[in-house]
């Protein structure tokens, strides 16, 4: 069990203000909150940030009120789903609460949930938050916002996750697992990664595996545009072929180059510049596997390119005469193409489909997988690599959030993943008891004196497991000096030696925190506040889980049918907490609308008017995860902004779904329109003692904006925004 | 401490009245829904002294440290190549001469560049934040535990600057990207562009149509309440959704063409979204990002120190003449409070100093100077609280030096002596510099 103790927020305070005096370098983000089991909502989490302070040690309870069905139910089938509840189901939970338990069990499996569930996963997992340019690292190039492998990489772990529920296995196996579900495009990113390899001083190096299973370092690539047809893929993997690695673009690149004379001068305008012209080539040779990596998907990288004047499809080369004085060289001087995105011909929609994979540790002298043969990757199960890949932590878009450097070491890296397997964040007030440090290479924080000591004597030995499995750079570790190098798990009470991956993540689910970490996380995503860990129907919930066998579905289950999320009896944790009523964020009021208005993509994905594009994306927070951080960053209260924003995406959905072709809504048809306004979109049953009045007060709207000069079309969009704004639309928990 | 919950469970007996009390009295529904026992937090303790505060800040630290007066000149005692300041080629951060009322201190150049009047009223505190972790700057923002109850320093002040200013709203908006939290709940990160968005009103038809649906909203709000919630907090979330489009209407008023002008989200354009809410009268506290090297791992030959800190500097000045056009010159504050600032011994912006940082102060409050400085190893140094020079052994220690910060930018934006002792538990403020 945790070893540490509650603590004030002042005795952290002190602990933490003695470490003034002396400079730790380096950028772990450390939680300096008391880091023990009674922690809750009110103290010390993210919706209520940390440190809310040792006072609220004294916070009186607050005087419990019940919810009733008629608001739990539908919030419940909101969070889950994104759609209202029915009469029949709030009548059956006010008849007899036991009733929600199966509501849930049978809203788990449906589509919807797995959907917003997925989307809770991506982030629980922190694997999203990123853009392309966060790959920078591992690629090594510059690289295209454009291309779908940077989403895959997102969603490859929540897949995973939901995978794993819809075969019965114990969650714990997203931590443990070497299989993950991918496409044949992320299978190919993760060879890719494997076959560049980037030491700890940034050195660049390939290690490709050749059709005959021969490993080259040499091997270089082409991305390369054919004027009479794109290069077929089969002389691309053909050894044979002089096509051999040459990646087909559809289109030729160009540069502007100055002009030269019969003697190769530059020739100048009457302003003295150099007088250019557009002309294109047909390929580029790259040094890097991740560039030609990325040229196989679509991107055609500006760095790395091969400099070879004998090429004579490559790209222009201007020879400066001898005679040119230092003044005039820099009209020789001029501009190509850069990076350049473009419709990969080899690549199909087979490259997108998704099936678990599994990645291996090669075995001495085995075959590497090739990274770019996609037909091979097609039909692959299993893919084989010297970079180890195991569970949540060691994903690319996990790497992608939290870079590390030679000052951090992976021990951001390690946090993270602590925090998101454990719930927890290193804390020096939960030192651990191991005296491993880093092997003295970094002596300001090896030495006992040292205010650092406390948190890196439980960081480092842990984090070595990543240091020597990855450079800072997020590929594999061949430096011996790291190879050696002794880690161990030894935080809050539970030690063990590490001397692999499989041993971290098997000391992850372990631990007893494993179990109240999932909890608390769905804990946040339901009430956005956490629960009182120390609150009995908290712990209840936390053994049902553990005692099915870490079943996810069981986990929800349990806790969304109990007075924790419903509220409908009093815990210890609403006496503690209170009631949260909260903005619907947008990750659920975006799906809340594309569910109930039966939307075949996301109405928040791809919006197209820009106005409303940003104010979504300025104005309605995400749910989100912060760097250091053990709880979620979850905004819950209403703000202008949150109210000008939230009008914007329903003006822009009225746009959507009124008097356009196949829409929802057909102005000619007002009072149907109206009633799923109320019943759809506001949840409000035909049963519920408010419909009536609330209908009425839709089609009054409706009158007065005809009797304003609105048309049909106009008015009944505007009654629409009146719906989409209401109460029970853009909150949850009225 | 009760919390907000309770606070409002105790101010809404009879909560759906409250709509006919704000008319009846003639208080702010925001008051009524909030009425604690008069705090110091809810009257105006200095409504002459009272300024708004545009505060950077940010989590990726800032070498803003190393480049200010209190660096310079520095004794033989301070051993050769353990102070490297930015000098690139172009001299842009050429060691210059400047004057802060009246004394003469040497700084990077851009700040020389500063007109008069502001380096008169600019103070460079030297302090120490006592953290190297990004994640920190929450704990920095609560002092370490110096401010009660929690309590996010910006959040803070504006809690208290709230009833001075009789701004919209007493949340801080936070508009640089960092998270900041207000009553135990992180606040949304908003952008000039966002703000942009949703602060243009409708036109056509459209401008005839949101003030009806304003009312059918209101109505509606009123209906659930009375017949739909049935606990405290219901009923509350329902008021506070009235107040926020109350709220967002009349900003929409205000906000005329000056909108128009941002055009990114870059600094440039944080300032003048910072600028425009407070000429909105939107909140008292509005929080930004001036970046003066950001993450200075790796930063060879101190180049994006060089340039972020011109840029920066650049857009205080632009800042100033922004307020001034608006009028606010007088009625702003704007401050610095970074999460660590940058290690002065290697060449190439690596290490991250949890020892050493300065906060910039420039406002109406304030007399030009430099409080405190560094002491070999590139520390905080003791601080002499009467004067404000550094000591050695002086009376207010580096290692309270964070709260001290705050208790004089406290004083700077009006909140009393009395308030500030009663809620920062270490520290002292610093009267040589208050005007």
């Amino acid at each position: 069990m945790p070893s540490s103790k509650p603590m004030p927020g002042w005795v952290v305070a002190t602990v933490v203000s003695g470490a003034v005096a002396v400079a730790c370098t380096g950028s772990l983000d450390v939680s300096t909150e008391p880091s023990n089991s009674s922690r809750a909502g009110s103290a010390g989490s993210a919706s209520t940030p940390a440190g809310t302070g040792g006072a609220d040690a004294m916070t009186p309870e607050i005087p419990f009120e019940p919810v009733s069905a008629r608001i739990y139910v539908p919030k419940i089938k909101n969070l889950l789903l994104g759609l209202p509840a029915t009469e029949e189901e709030i009548a059956a939970v006010t008849a007899d609460p036991a009733a929600l338990k199966a509501m849930v069990d049978a809203w788990f499996v449906k589509p919807e949930a797995q959907a917003k569930l997925g989307n809770f996963f991506s982030k629980a997992f922190q694997q999203t938050q990123i853009s392309y340019s966060d790959f920078f690292d591992q690629l090594s190039v510059d690289n295209g916002t454009g291309l779908s492998l940077f989403t895959q990489a997102q969603e490859s772990m929540s897949r995973t996750a939901l995978k794993t529920i819809a075969d019965a296995k114990p969650f714990t196996e997203t931590v443990t697992t070497h299989t993950f579900m991918m496409t044949p495009t992320l299978m190919s990113l993760y060879l890719a990664i494997d076959q560049s390899q980037v030491d700890d001083n940034n050195k660049l190096s390939a290690s490709v595996p050749m059709p005959d299973g021969t490993l080259s370092t040499t091997q270089t690539f082409w991305i390369t545009y054919q004027a009479s047809a794109p290069i077929p893929f089969s002389e691309t993997i053909d050894p044979a072929s002089p096509n051999f690695m040459h990646f087909a673009a559809p289109m030729a690149f160009t540069c502007n180059v100055p002009q030269v004379d019969d003697t190769g001068h530059v020739m100048v305008d009457a302003t003295g510049n150099a007088i250019k012209m557009m002309v294109s080539y047909n390929q580029r040779q790259y040094s890097s596997v991740t560039a030609g990596f990325l040229g196989l998907f679509g991107w055609a990288s500006s760095r790395n390119i091969v400099k070879d004047p004998t090429a004579t499809d490559g790209p222009p080369v201007l020879t400066i005469p001898d005679d040119v004085t230092p003044d005039k060289k820099n009209l020789y001087t001029f501009n190509c193409t850069g990076g350049m995105s473009f419709t990969p011909p080899s690549v199909t929609s087979a490259d997108a489909v998704w099936r678990p994979v599994t990645i291996r540790l090669a075995k001495d002298g085995e075959k590497l997988t090739p990274f770019y043969d996609l037909p091979a990757l097609r039909m692959a199960d299993e893919i084989v690599v010297r970079t180890p890949r195991v569970g949540f932590f060691s994903t690319p878009a996990f790497f992608a959030n939290w870079p590390t450097n030679n000052s951090n070491q992976h021990r951001d890296t390690l946090n993270q993943a602590l925090i998101v397997g454990l719930g927890r964040s290193i804390n020096p007030v939960d030192k651990g008891t191991a005296t491993i440090l880093d092997d003295g290479k970094d002596g300001a924080h090896s030495d006992p004196n040292s205010p650092c000591y406390s948190c890196h004597q439980t960081m480092d030995p842990m984090r070595n497991i990543f240091r020597q499995a990855y450079s800072y750079t997020y590929h594999a570790q061949h430096d011996p000096a790291q190879l050696f190098a002794t880690a161990a798990f030894d935080y809050l009470g539970e030690t063990t030696a590490l001397t692999s991956f499989d041993d971290f993540a098997n000391a992850l689910v372990q631990h007893p925190l494993y179990p109240v970490a999932w909890t608390q996380k769905l804990c946040y995503y339901a009430n956005s506040s956490g629960c009182s860990e120390e609150d009995p129907e908290f712990k209840r919930v936390v053994t049902a889980f553990t005692d099915s066998s870490f079943d996810f579905h069981t986990l929800v289950i349990e806790l969304f049918s109990s007075p924790l999320i419903t509220g409908q009896t009093s815990t210890k944790t609403w006496r503690e907490v209170g009631e949260t009523d909260t903005i619907s964020r947008q990750d659920h009021f975006c799906s809340a609308l594309t569910n109930r208005l039966q939307l075949a993509t996301n109405l928040c994905v791809g919006i197209t008017d820009k106005t409303t594009a940003t104010a979504v994306a300025s104005n309605i927070p995400l749910d989100g995860y912060l760097r250091g951080a053990e709880a979620p960053a979850l905004s819950t209260a209403q703000t202008p902004f949150y109210r000008g924003a939230t009008e914007s995406l329903c003006t822009y959905a009225a746009s959507l779904t009124i008097d356009k072709p196949k829409s929802r809504y057909d102005s000619t048809k007002k009072d149907t329109a109206i009633t799923d306004f109320v019943e759809n979109i506001m949840g409000i049953t035909a049963a519920d003692p408010n419909n009536a009045a609330v209908t009425q007060l839709l089609n009054e709207h409706y009158a007065a904006a005809v009797a304003a000069g609105a048309k049909p079309s106009e008015a009944l969009a505007s009654t629409f925004v009146v719906a989409c704004l209401s109460p029970t639309s853009v909150a949850i928990g009225l | 401490m009760p919390n907000r919950r309770q606070l409002l469970q105790g101010a809404l007996t009879g909560a759906g009245l409250l709509g006919l009390r704000a008319m009846a009295t003639g208080l702010p529904i925001s008051f009524l829904l909030n009425p604690k026992s008069v705090r110091a937090d809810d009257a105006c303790a200095n409504a002459t002294g009272a300024q708004f505060l545009i505060l950077s800040m940010s989590a990726k630290g800032d070498a803003l440290n190393c480049n200010v007066p209190g660096t310079y000149d520095l004794p033989a005692t301070f051993a050769a190549g353990s102070i490297n300041h930015a000098e690139p080629v172009d001299l842009s951060m050429a060691a210059t001469s400047l004057s802060l009322s009246g004394k003469k201190w040497t700084a990077a150049k851009p700040w020389s560049s500063l007109p008069q009047n502001v380096l008169d009223r600019t103070v460079f505190f030297h302090h120490s934040t006592g953290t190297a972790n990004h994640g920190e700057l929450g704990r920095v923002l609560q002092l370490f535990g110096a401010l009660r109850r929690g309590q996010w320093l910006p959040s803070y002040f504006a809690k208290n600057l709230v009833s001075c200013a009789n701004t919209v709203q007493a949340q801080p908006i936070t508009i640089g990207g960092e998270q900041l939290s207000f009553d135990g709940q992180y606040l949304p990160k908003l952008t000039p562009t966002g703000l942009k968005a949703v602060l243009s009103g409708p036109q056509g038809i459209q401008a005839k149509l949101q003030p009806l649906r304003d009312d059918t909203l209101n109505k509606l709000n009123t209906a659930l309440k009375m017949n739909r919630s049935q606990t405290t907090a219901e009923r509350a979330y329902l008021d506070n959704m009235a107040i926020a489009q109350t709220d967002l209407r009349k900003m929409i008023e205000q906000v005329a063409t000056d909108l128009t002008t941002i055009s990114n989200d870059d600094p440039s354009n944080q300032i003048i979204a910072a600028a425009l809410l407070i000429k909105m009268n939107v909140t008292p506290v509005v929080t930004i990002h001036l970046p003066f090297s950001d993450d200075n791992h790796s930063d060879a030959n101190f180049t994006n120190e060089a340039t972020q800190t011109n840029a920066s500097v650049n857009n205080i000045k632009d800042m100033m003449k922004k307020l001034a056009g608006y009028g606010l010159q007088d009625k702003v504050t704007f401050a610095t409070l970074n999460v660590f600032g940058r290690q002065f011994d290697t060449q190439n912006g690596r290490g991250h100093n949890a020892s050493h940082s300065v906060s910039l102060m420039i406002g109406k409050a304030f007399k030009g100077g430099v409080v405190g400085g560094i002491v070999p190893g590139g520390h905080a140094a003791d601080i002499d609280s009467t004067t404000g020079a550094a000591a050695d052994g002086g009376d207010l220690s580096a290692s309270d030096s964070l709260a001290s910060v705050a208790k004089t930018l406290g004083l700077g934006v009006g909140l009393t002596d009395a308030q500030l002792d009663d809620q920062i538990t270490s520290g002292l403020a610093i009267r040589s510099v208050l005007a």
